[in-house]
């Protein structure tokens, strides 16, 4: 028997990181998204190598000095070297995107597989739960289940974490109701594979690139997220140098020193544009029906 | 139709219970409660009466029945007294929500004025300067958080432009000019964060209209291109972009509820967060479920508007 092609025929296979990068080099928003992904990832990996000061070493005579000279960007309230701590800043930011995108993977992707696949009542029931939990705005959902577990870094990625799974879910959910009825699926399933083989080994495999696409998305979302939560004082607690948590010290000394809210805030705008980019230019390459 | 209504309606109620149930159970998971808060304020109140006032809110009792007490009182329009202030919840949620409702709709406003026209502009004109500034515009706002423009546009404004609306509400039946100067520069905000989708939306919608056959025989036709694009592309565009808004409801009322933050405007954001860090039960639960209930509606609404837009929809 011939298996039919897989849904994204037209589409790379996205394990083959390699090609898909090459196409990526070939578009000029793909080179600028890698520009600044590359940008992120080496600042945050080479962060004690390329800052100049500890980011947490309070020196009591250069509070709010303006940029220039030995602090390029400037100094806090507390003294604190700006430059080091948005460099800093760049690991929590990081952190908080990569692992509040997994926690909303491991809650919605398999509830999205398993509702996909199954259907019926369990669908029905996921599915509803899922809706309740996303009629809440995001961010106030957020805010409530950081309140639960109390304001600190890890409850942040908890909280975006949580909020973020209806999506991956329902985005997840769509392809695998198309995919399984598909002639390979039937010709697994013919040949006696289990279905926990034929949700991993066959239909995975083929909705990567809407979950890659996704991710994306969702780890920009969760940047914004968590800057606007530490924003409110809800989100990662002071010492701790993330961008969101320099821009509420920023609020309250911006008409002094306006620059400690400025560069924490250019430093979010560069980091989610660049996954935003990113995002875009992926599903231009793996998806081309929704190329927009 | 009435069916459909009815039946989505039926749906919402359900929904709303299960929003009820997860506010309801997780404040109340909040490390400390009320009384021990209190108690941290007021170091000499002995352990005796930090149980007299637990007994007197009724926090000793079981978590259930504190459930069905409370919705029993909200269905009866009654959403209880604030812990901390001891007055009735809802007239405190009614003077803030205009304030929260007037900056949604004006920055929903600002963003569908500015947004569907430059969307359009560059799906028609695909190559020009402005199309490129609109996919440019759009990506910024997408990318920059509302906090920290409204942040920078403050700071613009006070010290180079001279203004700033921000400081005390001025209600628009007494000052409509001062409120929507008030107004100004956070829904101007907002708007911008929401013209991000809009735009995108709006340009992907009418470039795979203007494709469509039926359009090339208008053109063929010799109608006038302006017509073609107003009254043959947008009106069918119009489905996909009325789908993004109705997503984007529950994004609006987050960002207005952080840009009260950053322009000290007194609405229920504010509320929300002060309630949140006091541990004031009865009004967080209050003001979340009514925000909650707010969007539901609003997504129904945006669903029956299809009907309008498009003749074609039909619920059953």
């Amino acid at each position: 028997m011939i298996a039919e092609k897989p849904l994204h025929n037209n589409a790379q296979p996205p394990w083959q990181v390699w090609r898909v990068f090459r196409r990526l080099l070939r578009k000029p928003s793909g080179v600028a998204a890698l520009a600044l992904v590359g940008v992120l990832l080496a600042v945050a990996i080479f962060a004690p190598l390329l800052a100049p000061f500890d980011p947490l070493e309070l020196v009591s005579n250069q509070r709010l000095a303006p940029p220039g000279g030995v602090y390029l960007l400037g100094t806090d309230d507390l003294g604190r070297d700006l430059l080091s701590r948005v460099i800093f800043g760049s690991r929590i930011s990081l952190k908080v995107g990569l692992i509040s995108v997994a926690i909303s993977m491991l809650i919605g992707g398999p509830l999205g597989l398993l509702a996909g696949y199954v259907g019926g009542w369990f669908d029905e029931i996921a599915m509803r739960l899922m809706d309740i939990l996303y009629s809440f705005p995001a961010i106030i959902l957020a805010m409530l289940i950081t309140a639960m577990l109390g304001p600190s870094l890890t409850n942040t990625m908890i909280a975006i974490g949580i909020v973020g799974a209806p999506g991956f879910s329902r985005i997840i959910r769509g392809p695998v109701l198309s995919e399984k009825e598909r002639e390979y699926i039937q010709a697994a399933r013919a040949l006696g594979a289990s279905p926990l083989y034929i949700l991993l080994g066959h239909i995975l495999p083929n909705i990567l690139a809407p979950i890659l696409v996704a991710s994306t998305i969702s780890f920009s979302l969760a940047l914004l997220s968590e800057a606007a939560l530490s924003y409110l004082g809800l989100g990662v607690q002071p010492p701790e140098p993330s961008w969101g948590t320099m821009l509420l010290t920023g609020k309250r000394f911006f008409e002094v020193a306006p620059w400690t809210a400025i560069f924490p805030g250019l430093a979010i705008v560069i980091a989610v544009l660049g996954s935003n980019l990113l995002g875009d230019a992926l599903r231009d390459i793996l998806d081309p029906r929704l190329k927009k | 139709m009435r069916n459909y209504i009815l039946r989505r309606l039926a749906v919402m109620l359900v929904s709303l219970v299960g929003v009820s149930i997860i506010i309801f159970v997780s404040i109340r998971l909040v490390p400390g409660d009320v009384v021990s808060l209190m108690m941290g304020q007021q170091g000499d109140m002995a352990a005796g009466q930090a149980e007299q006032i637990r007994k007197l809110f009724g926090l000793d009792r079981p978590m259930y029945i504190q459930y069905f007490d409370w919705a029993g009182e909200v269905l009866h329009g009654d959403f209880g007294v604030s812990l901390r202030s001891g007055r009735p919840i809802l007239p405190d949620i009614l003077l803030r929500a205009p304030i929260t409702l007037e900056l949604a709709v004006l920055s929903a406003l600002i963003a569908l004025v500015f947004s569907i026209p430059l969307g359009v502009f560059a799906a028609v004109k695909r190559d020009s300067l402005l199309a490129l500034l609109a996919q440019v515009g759009s990506l910024g706002g997408l990318s920059i958080p509302a906090f920290w423009l409204g942040t920078m546009i403050i700071l613009v404004s006070s010290h180079y432009l001279n203004f700033y609306g921000g400081g005390t509400y001025i209600s628009p039946r007494a000052d409509l000019v001062g409120n929507l100067r008030m107004f100004a520069l956070p829904s101007l905000t907002v708007g911008f964060s929401l013209s991000g989708a809009l735009v995108r939306y709006t340009r992907s919608a009418m470039l795979e209209i203007l494709g469509e056959d039926y359009i090339r025989t208008a053109r063929a036709k010799g109608l006038w291109e302006l017509r073609v694009v107003l009254r043959h592309a947008l009106p069918n565009a119009m489905i996909p972009i009325i789908t993004v808004l109705g997503l984007q409801l529950g994004f609006l009322l987050g960002g207005v509820v952080v840009i009260e933050s950053v322009f000290a405007l007194p609405g229920m954001g504010r509320l929300v967060v002060d309630a949140i860090n006091q541990r004031d039960y009865p009004m967080v639960q209050g003001v979340i479920l009514l925000l909650t209930s707010l969007v539901m509606m609003t997504s129904l609404v945006v669903d029956l508007l299809y009907v309008y837009v498009d003749p074609r929809v039909r619920y059953e």
